[in-house]
């Protein structure tokens, strides 16, 4: 982590003329030349380096906030040095294979990571015009995201759950097993105010992934900064945008628990004085959270791709919650968890009907997957729909009053919970093997209930033949 | 290695550049040992994983192939953490060697000639007014209210050592 | 940035500034002199435009419209002297732009701070005079037109507040696109102009919007039309397909130029629409859609500040198009996010915040938007409009939250979309009890002279009638109802799906004509007679449930969009099947 000071430009100069600590900030008097949002190191008297960012430059004073807060520091015995330029980050290859802190730290006991080049975390704008729309998918291994909610390259499509929900593990097992059909894949999981025992367990699951040298993990524990929470998912982008865009591979970025994201944004935000909107979050959350979901797409004349799945808990459940509502807004789509379901022991507990990939045409159906995925996505989630009404109309009228076609629906939800969804955290499947589920369900319904399929694949299906 | 970092007026720089080259050796042959090492202790994991494997298809016992594939996943976690630990040891072997050095040329850092220059870039950052003073380690340092600059050998093999990024990193890549 | 640089007549100069303050999007500067609010900045060696929004005799408050980032005090400023202005252009017709007009084609694939470009080399078109020496064009006259390689033409104007005698006129043919087409009353008048984006066009007068936009989507056609010059607002929480049905509106419906502000939103829809607007044909001319199309592009992760003057950008080209004499359609996508960075301006500022947090003069900045449409007479004389559609995303889906409450004081029409009808895959989900068009009143006939009044009337009764019974129905079910009111739920399904629905992905139905419409709305409408009449004289009403709807239903789908045969033909295949009343 640092800052691009030219080799060629003059000597650093540190400051040792702190006026103020207040909070998370300190008052440097006296600067020249110093920007706004550039980076600083402070040095204590204990030898200690905390790192910051400039927050304002008013004439010659600089106001810094602390990733690490001022707790301890003495103003009169603590020097700060101004990177010249915005937070920049080595990028390359040195990141697969290690596992770091929510700022680049390295967390598995081996040397700081190095690159040949930096790029600023912050990132650019991808020009709308030399955007590549997103196509061909991301296979997840997950026979619930990948036959109904097909994840395609460069999209962002985030989990949202709720708290007691394994959407943890759902996000590790996505990182774990996500492949894209030979072509070169890494994935970046940036994990985000995690409780220590979660991010041993998300070590260990990605362990092989991390050997393979296939993956960058960067691990922001519940008890690190709350400032370097903010840095986490910048991190984690800068570096899968160099390895997409660069290095020419599809990069899977997980990033996971947006909700603690948003809460130490509002935390820092508070800590700045700012007014509050909606909830006390700040203003501009929606801008804030865009600007890390929109790092995702495809850039036209470059090979890779950037797909992001933020994984988000919605605080008592409640989409209308700021994090969920903002992140619907700017997200293709979501796959929603369902605590019914999760009390019925199936896991992933993915609500199909709640669920749904805005792009999945792009990624999903002739020339990209299988020829019959679409039918088959569509037929099966009209099906889920009409399980659902003869459910809700059984429970009022009883089941007696459901017609034979009611009832065949009725029948299907059980065997779709247990054949197609309920798959296991260590079970990887492949495309086949998981529409084939969705075709074992479809077929305990009577044929004449298939008409979204082509009626002589149904007919082929039903008579035992191959399609 | 990367350029010498305070621009052609640098004047340690072939020195740094010098010290560096020969602290990488020493550090090349530490990693290769670790590597040597995890590859010994994954080998006998395998071994024993066989054999583990073994003894479980004469149990007929399914827990007995995951407990072996366990027994592989955590030799491998095991000679990861070894090698990353090599690699760690080997930069902070670099960084140490690197300073030690360093402070051998501290005649040539104690130069009149050389401490006027440095005293020019004391100056170009902090005003006319910095006070400059000789540093018993050779360089000099500036300072002026609120502000220091500090070009001891040591300060600029630091910063030197701050920028070596891939430079350093050939050092396991082979 | 050639187009941010350009000075106009009778421009200050100020004098050279330094930066004396930067927190984030807010910069202060010193007051050299002659600096005037909403003057245009180029801050340090990036040259990042800011425009100014405060000043004091020592100190100029401005929003920079870029990432600050590395801006320092002491660094210099350099005041424009004039305000933030668009180069109008007819070569803006099929182009891609950023907020503050500038072209994205010639930028690089990432936008970063100081990398915008300049124009691309200009066009050249073909000049037809329509003037001759001597004679006196006042403001708003045309002095000819410009044909450009697209094939669009568009006049040359004598520009506001300008006129007088025609000293010279250039001979037709090819002309540089900045060359000097006519002098008139000592003003030179080029095919391009400049223009301040915040101040509206003048126009000689407004004239009430008695026209109707054929939008091609049936719900808003036919129940909650909108007229040309008109205003409406669009809200709709996520996943309702609020972007969806504004892109099918930009592409079918019947204007002369579409401007497209995506307005913070997202890279990859924005994408789309490049490339959607790039391939598809325009029904109307055979020429390409984006021919007719300025897209102003400013997605959510652009900077906050461009975003805030992308709206007003917008609005000027339509304005610009307009006095030309076209029917011009704004669609802002979505104008919750451009509150949202008026927003976080003012809260920098220090501004004092109102309801949840935004500025007190949110409203009226609103109306100032919205108070652009209209019907006009052009300073030239002739006729134009420009047509604004606003996209509201209420957090939440509630529709009480600022944004939405206060654009719906300034707004004719409200196009409410309802979650629960796209859960239920009801494409347009378009909310016929929550959305409203003040428009309906004076358009009483559709652009064929048929009257729209009656048939309007009647479909908003059935739906009506239907949403009434639908408790009563969830409750006892439809069995336990009275004949009479059997056949209106069945009238409401048989208007929601045999008229209402329309998909946007399907090859004959993605838009729709008035007479499609009508000859759908006619069919529905009389098979539901039918059932009425079957009913009154004593059929059963499972008898008439029972009878095979299917080819009703499925005749938008089999008819293609200016068709009306097959929508007669399933009529009578139904009417045929239900028999007549005993």
């Amino acid at each position: 982590m640092s800052g691009a000071n030219g080799p060629d430009g003059p000597p650093p100069v540190t400051y040792t003329s702190v006026r103020e600590l207040r909070g998370p900030l300190a008052v440097v008097t006296g600067v020249q030349g110093v920007g706004w949002d550039e980076f600083a190191t402070l040095t204590l008297a204990s030898g200690e380096r905390r790192y910051g960012v400039v927050l304002e430059v008013r004439d010659d004073i600089a106001v810094v906030e602390v990733l690490e807060g001022t707790g301890g520091m003495d103003p009169a015995r603590l020097r700060v040095a101004f990177a010249g330029s915005p937070l920049t980050v080595p990028v390359g290859e040195g990141w697969l294979g290690r596992t770091c802190d929510g700022r680049g730290a390295p967390r598995d006991g081996g040397p700081p990571v190095f690159g040949r080049e930096s790029a600023p975390v912050e990132g650019a704008a991808i020009n709308p015009v030399r955007r590549r729309p997103p196509g061909e998918p991301v296979l997840t291994g997950i026979a619930a995201v990948d036959a109904l909610t097909t994840l395609v390259r460069g999209q962002k499509l985030p989990v949202f759950s709720a708290a007691g929900l394994p959407h943890l593990e759902l996000a590790v097992q996505i990182a774990a097993q996500a492949t894209t059909a030979g072509e070169r894949f890494s994935v970046v999981f940036a994990g985000m105010g995690l409780t220590h025992a979660d991010a041993f367990a998300v070590r260990d699951a990605l362990e092989e992934r991390a050997a393979a040298g296939e993956l960058c993990l960067l691990l922001n524990t519940a008890d690190d900064p709350v400032i370097e929470r903010l840095l986490t998912p910048r991190l984690a982008l800068t570096v899968a945008e160099h390895l997409a865009f660069d290095g020419g591979r599809h990069v899977l970025v997980v990033m996971t628990d947006m909700t603690s994201y948003a809460e130490a944004l509002r935390e820092v935000s508070a800590a700045r004085g700012e007014v509050p909107a909606r909830r006390a979050y700040p203003g501009y959350l929606y801008s804030d959270l865009a600007s890390l979901y929109e790092r995702c797409g495809r850039i036209a004349g470059r090979p890779g791709s950037v797909t992001v799945v933020p994984v988000l808990t919605m605080p008592a459940g409640d989409l209308t919650h700021p994090v969920p509502d903002l992140t619907g807004y700017i997200t293709e789509g979501q796959i929603v968890l369902s605590p019914e379901i999760h009390a019925a022991g199936v896991y992933p507990p993915v609500d199909a009907l709640s669920s749904l990939s805005r792009l999945m045409r792009r990624g999903a159906g002739p020339g990209r997957t299988r020829p019959d995925h679409l039918d088959v996505a569509a037929q099966l989630t009209a099906a889920l729909a009409r399980a659902r009404q003869a459910a809700e109309l059984a429970a009022l009228a009883g089941e007696t009053a459901l017609s034979p076609a009611d009832r065949s629906y009725l029948a299907l939800y059980p065997v779709y919970l247990r054949d197609f969804l309920d798959q296991g955290r260590d079970r990887t499947l492949t495309l086949d093997e998981s529409l084939e589920r969705a075709w074992r369900v479809l077929l305990t319904l009577p044929p004449g209930e298939l008409g979204m399929l082509p009626a002589a694949v149904v007919r082929a299906r039903t008579t035992g033949a191959a399609p | 290695m990367t350029p010498a970092a305070t621009g052609p007026a640098d004047p340690l720089a072939p020195v740094r550049a010098a010290l560096l080259r020969a602290a990488e050796e020493d550090a090349g042959r530490l990693v290769a040992a670790a590597r040597h090492d995890a590859g010994a202790t994954l080998a006998k994991a395998r071994a024993a994983a066989a054999a583990t494997l073994r003894e479980a298809r004469r149990h007929g016992a399914e827990d007995g192939a995951r407990a072996a594939a366990a027994g592989v996943a955590e030799a491998r976690r095991t000679a990861r953490a070894r090698l990353l630990e090599a690699q760690a040891d080997a930069y902070q072997e670099l960084r140490r060697q690197v300073l030690v050095r360093v402070r051998r040329y501290r005649r040539e850092a104690c130069a009149p000639e050389v401490r006027e220059r440095l005293a020019r870039q004391v100056y170009r950052a902090l005003g006319p007014g910095a006070a400059v003073a000789a540093h018993p380690a050779g360089g000099v340092t500036g300072t002026a209210p609120g502000r220091r600059v500090d070009l001891t050998p040591e300060a600029l093999a630091a910063r030197v050592l701050d920028r070596a990024g891939p430079g350093v990193e050939e050092l396991w890549r082979s | 940035m050639a187009e941010l640089t350009a000075a106009g007549p009778g421009a200050r100069r100020p004098a050279a500034s330094r930066i004396l303050r930067v927190a984030g999007p807010l910069v202060e500067v010193a007051n050299t002199g002659r600096i005037a609010m909403n003057d245009l900045l180029l801050l340090g060696p990036a040259q990042v435009p800011a425009e100014v929004v405060a000043l004091t005799t020592s100190r100029v408050t401005a929003q920079a419209y870029e990432y600050t980032g590395g801006l320092a005090p002491g660094q210099p400023c350099r005041p424009l002297g004039h305000p933030v202005t668009a180069r109008l252009s007819p070569a803006l017709l099929g182009g891609v732009y950023d907020g503050l007009l500038r072209p994205l084609a010639t930028a690089g694939d990432r936008l970063a701070p100081g990398t915008a470009t300049g124009p691309a080399p200009g066009p050249r078109w073909r000049f037809t005079p329509a003037v001759a020496t001597g004679a006196q064009a006042g403001e708003g006259t045309a002095i000819g037109e410009v044909c450009t390689e697209g094939g669009q033409r568009t006049r040359v104007l004598v520009p506001p507040g300008r006129g007088g005698e025609v000293g010279h006129v250039a001979d037709p043919g090819d002309q540089a696109e900045d060359a000097v087409l006519a002098v008139v009353g000592g003003t030179e008048i080029r095919a391009v102009t400049d223009w301040p984006v915040r101040r509206p066009r003048p126009v000689r007068e407004r004239v009430p919007a008695r026209h109707p936009l054929t939008t091609g989507q049936r719900v808003i056609d036919l129940l909650f039309p909108v007229a040309r010059g008109s205003t409406v607002a669009v809200p709709g929480g996520f996943g309702t397909g609020k972007t969806v049905l504004l892109q099918q509106i930009a592409k079918w419906c019947d204007a002369d130029v579409i401007v497209y502000v995506g307005c913070g939103e997202r890279g990859n829809e924005m994408a789309e629409v490049i490339a959607d607007f790039a391939e598809l044909p325009d029904p109307r001319t055979g020429g390409r859609l984006a021919d007719r199309t300025v897209i102003i592009a400013n997605t959510s992760n652009m900077p906050m500040m461009a975003r805030e003057a992308s709206i007003h950008t917008g609005a000027t080209v339509a304005e610009y198009f307009r006095d030309t004499g076209r029917d011009v359609v704004v669609i802002a996508d979505s104008t919750s996010r451009w509150a949202e960075a008026l927003r976080e301006f003012a809260s920098r500022t220090g501004e004092l915040p109102a309801e949840e947090g935004y500025p007190a003069g949110l409203a009226s900045a609103l109306a100032a938007f919205y108070e652009r449409a209209g019907a006009v007479r052009t300073l030239g004389a002739g006729p134009g409009s420009v047509t604004v559609l606003g996209a509201v995303s209420p957090p939440g889906g509630d529709l009480a939250e600022p944004v939405t409450a206060h654009t719906e004081r300034c707004v004719r029409g409200r196009w409410a979309l309802d979650r629960d009808l796209a859960y239920a895959r009801h494409y347009p989900a378009l909310s016929w009890s929550q959305s409203f068009s003040r428009d309906a009143d004076v358009l009483t006939a559709d652009p064929a002279g048929r009257d729209t009044t009656g048939r309007r009337a009647a479909v908003a009764g059935l739906l009506a009638e239907a949403d009434r019974l639908a408790d009563l129905v969830d409750l006892v079910g439809a069995g336990a109802l009275p004949p009479p009111e059997r056949v209106s739920v069945l009238a409401g399904r048989l208007v929601r799906e045999g008229l209402l629905q329309q998909s946007a992905l399907s090859a004959n139905d993605a838009h729709c004509t008035p007479a499609k419409t009508a000859a759908l709305a006619d069919a529905v409408l009389a098979v539901v007679a039918r059932c009425r009449s079957l009913v009154a004289s004593g059929t059963p009403p499972e008898d008439v449930e029972r009878a095979d709807f299917t080819p009703l239903l499925r005749a938008r789908e089999d008819a293609g969009p200016d068709d009306t045969a097959p929508v007669h033909a399933a009529r009578d295949t139904v009417l045929t099947a239900l028999g007549g009343p005993r």
